[in-house]
C-alpha cells in the first residue's frame, strides 16, 4: 500500500464529506441510524477543530490571542475552532472514535484525524521539528493552504444541518430532539466563511504533498525501495546535524551515495544532448568531496541505516539505471519514465543531503577538533608549530589545518547550491561510444589490451 | 609493461610487518591508491573503486578504532596518483594485490592469542576487506 500524503488524505476527505452532504438527500431507515448520521457528522466537525489545533498549535494560540494586531488567518482559524466547540460540545475522545465509522461522514473525520496525526509526527512535544519536512509545515504558505481547505470543509459540513434535521425528524425522533441534536451551524458557517476570506489569494498555494517520516523500506519494487531508502537517506542526513554521534565516516558515507547517484542518473541521460555532462559534473563534485573527508580521521563510527542503504542502493541504482549501455531516458516507455522521475527526485534530494552535510560538517569542527594525520601536513603548515613538528615526527594525529576544513566547507557549498542549467565547466565530455558518458579520456586503455 | 605503482606495491606486499601493523599499511595504502584510480577513470567506470574505496576506509576505521596507536606507529604511504599511459586493469591489480596481501596478514593474525575484542575488530576488517576486493575484480572463492 502506498503511504498516503497530507494531499492525498485531504482530496480523501473531501471527496467523502461531498458523499456525506449528497446522502442528506436519501431518507433514513430508522433512529438508529438517523442518530449515528449526526455522531458522525458531529465527528467531522470535531475533526476539524483537532486539525486546525495542529496547524496552529496551542503555544501559538497564546500569542495570537495576546496580539494587539494577530494575524488575520490565525485568528480567524481560531475562532472557527472555538465555534465549532461551543457548538457541538467539547466531548473528548469523541464518542464516534469509540464506535468507529459507520459512513462516509464517519470515513471523512476518520482521515482528516489522519492528516492531523501526520502533521502532528513531525514536531515533538516540545514543538521542535523531527524531520526535514517540518519547516514546509510550518511555513505560511502551507499552512494557509491547509487552513483554506479547511473553510471549505467546515462550510460545506455545516451546510447539510437543515437536511440532516428534516431526515432525522422523519424517523419519527421528536422536533425537540432533533434541535437539540441539530442546534443550528449558523456560528460555524460564519467562522468558515471569516477563515475562507482570510485564506483567500489570487495565487493559491498547493497543499504539502509530505508522507509521514520515512523509517520502513518497501522491498517489492526496485524504483519504490530506491525512493524509500533515499528519503530515509534524506531523513539521517538532517537527523545527524543535531545528533551527538555525528561523524565524518557517515559523511563519506553520504558523498559515496551522492556520486552514485549522479553517476546512475548520468548514464541514465546519456546522449548528444540533456543533462547527462552536468550529472557527471556533479558527481565529481561529490566524488572530490568523498576525498578530501577520506583524508579527515573519525573519532566516530557510521551511521549503521546510512551504510545499510548505501549497500542496498550499489545493488538498485544499477538495475533501474545500468552504467553500460546506451541511455534511456529518451524511451516513452511508463516503465522508464517512472525510473526517471526517480531518478529526478534522487539528484534533487542529494543536494537538500548537502545542505544538510554542510551544516552537520560545520556543527562538527565548530564542537569538537578535526584531526588528520600529522603526516599529511605541508612544511608551510607546520614550520610555525614545534607541537605539530613533533606530532609529524611521531606520527602522531595533528588538528586538521583550516586549509582543509575550508576545501571541504568550499565543496558542500557548491554542491547545497542548486546544479546549474547549463553544462558545467572542465573537462569536455566526451562519447567514446555511442551515447555512453565519458568524461575523462580513457586514457592507458592500449596498455590493457 | 610496468606501473609506476609496481614497484612500491611489490615493495610493499613484500616488506610490510606481519600483524596488525601490516594490515593498517597495506589497507591505508590500497586505500588512497583507489581514490587515486577513481579520480583517473571516467566517473561512470570509476563507481565500483569508489565502493571499494569506501569499504577500504572502513577497514582502516575500525583497526584504528580498535588499535589507535597504528597510524603513529606504522609506515603510512601513498602511491601516488596514476601516471598518464598507466592501465585501469593493472591499477585493479595492484589494488588487489595490496588487499589480497592485507587479507593474508589477517588470515596469519587469526592463528595467534587473540582478545574476544580483537577477534571481532579482524572478522570486520577482513569481511570489509573482502568486500572491497570483490567490488574492485569481482566475486571470488
Amino acid at each position: 500500500m502506498t503511504p498516503a500524503t497530507y494531499r492525498d488524505l485531504i482530496a480523501q476527505a473531501t471527496t467523502l464529506i461531498e458523499d456525506g452532504r449528497r446522502s442528506t438527500a436519501i431518507r433514513m431507515d430508522d433512529r438508529d441510524s438517523a442518530l449515528s448520521v449526526v455522531t458522525d457528522r458531529h465527528a467531522v466537525l470535531s475533526a476539524l477543530e483537532a486539525h486546525v489545533w495542529a496547524l496552529i498549535g496551542p503555544g501559538r494560540a497564546a500569542g495570537v490571542r495576546s496580539a494587539l494586531h494577530p494575524d488575520p488567518v490565525e485568528a480567524a482559524a481560531l475562532h472557527l475552532a472555538a465555534t465549532i466547540t461551543e457548538t457541538i460540545g467539547v466531548e473528548h475522545p469523541h464518542p464516534s472514535l469509540l464506535a468507529g465509522p459507520h459512513g462516509a461522514w464517519g470515513r471523512a473525520a476518520q482521515t482528516i484525524r489522519a492528516a492531523t496525526d501526520l502533521v502532528s509526527v513531525h514536531h515533538d512535544a516540545a514543538g521542535s521539528p523531527r524531520s526535514p519536512n517540518a519547516h514546509v509545515l510550518e511555513s505560511t504558505d502551507a499552512r494557509d493552504a491547509a487552513l483554506a481547505h479547511l473553510a471549505t470543509l467546515a462550510l460545506t459540513t455545516a451546510s447539510v444541518e437543515d437536511a440532516l434535521a428534516l431526515r432525522v425528524g422523519q424517523t419519527g425522533v421528536p422536533w425537540a430532539t432533533v434541535r437539540a441534536w441539530l442546534p443550528g451551524m449558523q456560528h460555524v458557517t460564519l467562522a468558515a466563511r471569516d477563515l475562507a476570506r482570510a485564506t483567500e489569494s489570487h495565487d493559491p498555494h498547493a497543499l504539502p504533498d509530505i508522507g509521514l517520516i520515512p523509517t520502513r523500506v518497501r522491498t517489492g519494487d526496485v524504483v519504490v525501495e530506491l525512493t524509500d531508502r533515499l528519503a530515509r537517506v534524506r531523513q539521517h542526513a538532517w537527523e545527524l546535524v543535531n545528533s551527538p554521534d555525528r561523524s565524518v565516516a557517515t559523511l563519506r558515507d553520504l558523498a559515496t551515495i551522492g556520486i552514485a547517484v549522479h553517476a546512475h542518473a548520468a548514464a541514465f541521460h546519456a546522449g548528444p544532448a540533456g543533462p547527462a555532462s552536468t550529472l557527471v559534473a556533479r558527481g565529481r563534485s561529490w566524488q572530490a568531496l568523498g576525498s578530501k573527508l577520506a583524508a579527515l580521521a573519525s573519532p566516530v563510527p557510521h551511521d549503521d541505516v546510512v551504510r545499510a542503504d548505501l549497500t542496498a542502493l550499489a545493488r538498485l541504482l544499477p538495475t533501474v539505471a545500468p552504467l553500460s549501455g546506451p541511455g534511456r531516458a529518451h524511451e516513452a516507455d511508463p516503465t522508464i519514465r517512472q525510473t526517471g522521475a526517480a531518478l529526478g527526485g534522487a539528484v534533487a534530494l542529494m543536494t537538500e543531503v548537502a545542505d544538510h552535510g554542510a551544516r552537520t560538517f560545520a556543527k562538527i569542527t565548530r564542537t569538537s577538533t578535526v584531526y588528520v594525520p600529522a603526516r599529511a601536513l605541508s612544511g608551510e603548515e607546520i614550520t610555525d608549530h614545534p607541537e605539530l613538528v613533533r606530532a609529524r615526527l611521531d606520527g602522531r594525529l595533528a588538528p586538521a589545518p583550516e586549509r582543509q576544513l575550508d576545501e571541504v566547507d568550499e565543496l558542500y557549498q557548491n554542491l547545497r547550491s542548486h546544479p546549474s542549467p547549463t553544462p558545467a565547466l572542465g573537462p569536455a565530455l566526451v562519447h567514446a561510444q555511442a551515447d555512453r558518458v565519458v568524461d575523462v579520456e580513457p586514457m592507458g586503455l592500449q596498455v590493457d589490451a | 609493461m610496468s606501473l609506476s605503482w609496481t614497484a612500491p606495491a611489490d615493495v610493499l606486499t613484500e616488506c610490510a610487518e606481519p600483524g596488525w601493523a601490516g594490515i593498517w599499511t597495506l589497507t591505508h595504502a590500497a586505500a588512497h591508491a583507489a581514490l587515486h584510480l577513481a579520480d583517473a577513470l571516467p566517473l561512470i567506470d570509476a563507481l565500483d573503486v569508489i565502493y571499494a574505496a569506501a569499504d577500504l576506509r572502513e577497514a582502516q576505521d575500525k583497526l584504528e578504532w580498535a588499535h589507535p596507536a597504528l597510524p603513529a606507529r606504522c609506515a603510512a604511504v601513498d602511491l601516488g596518483p596514476l601516471d598518464s599511459g598507466d592501465g585501469f586493469t593493472r591499477g585493479r591489480l595492484v589494488l588487489d594485490q595490496l588487499t589480497t596481501a592485507a587479507l593474508n596478514r589477517a588470515s596469519d593474525l587469526f592463528d595467534a592469542d587473540l582478545t574476544i575484542a580483537d577477534l571481532l575488530t579482524l572478522a570486520d576488517v577482513e569481511a570489509a576487506l573482502r568486500r572491497a576486493r570483490e567490488k574492485l575484480l569481482g566475486p571470488r572463492p
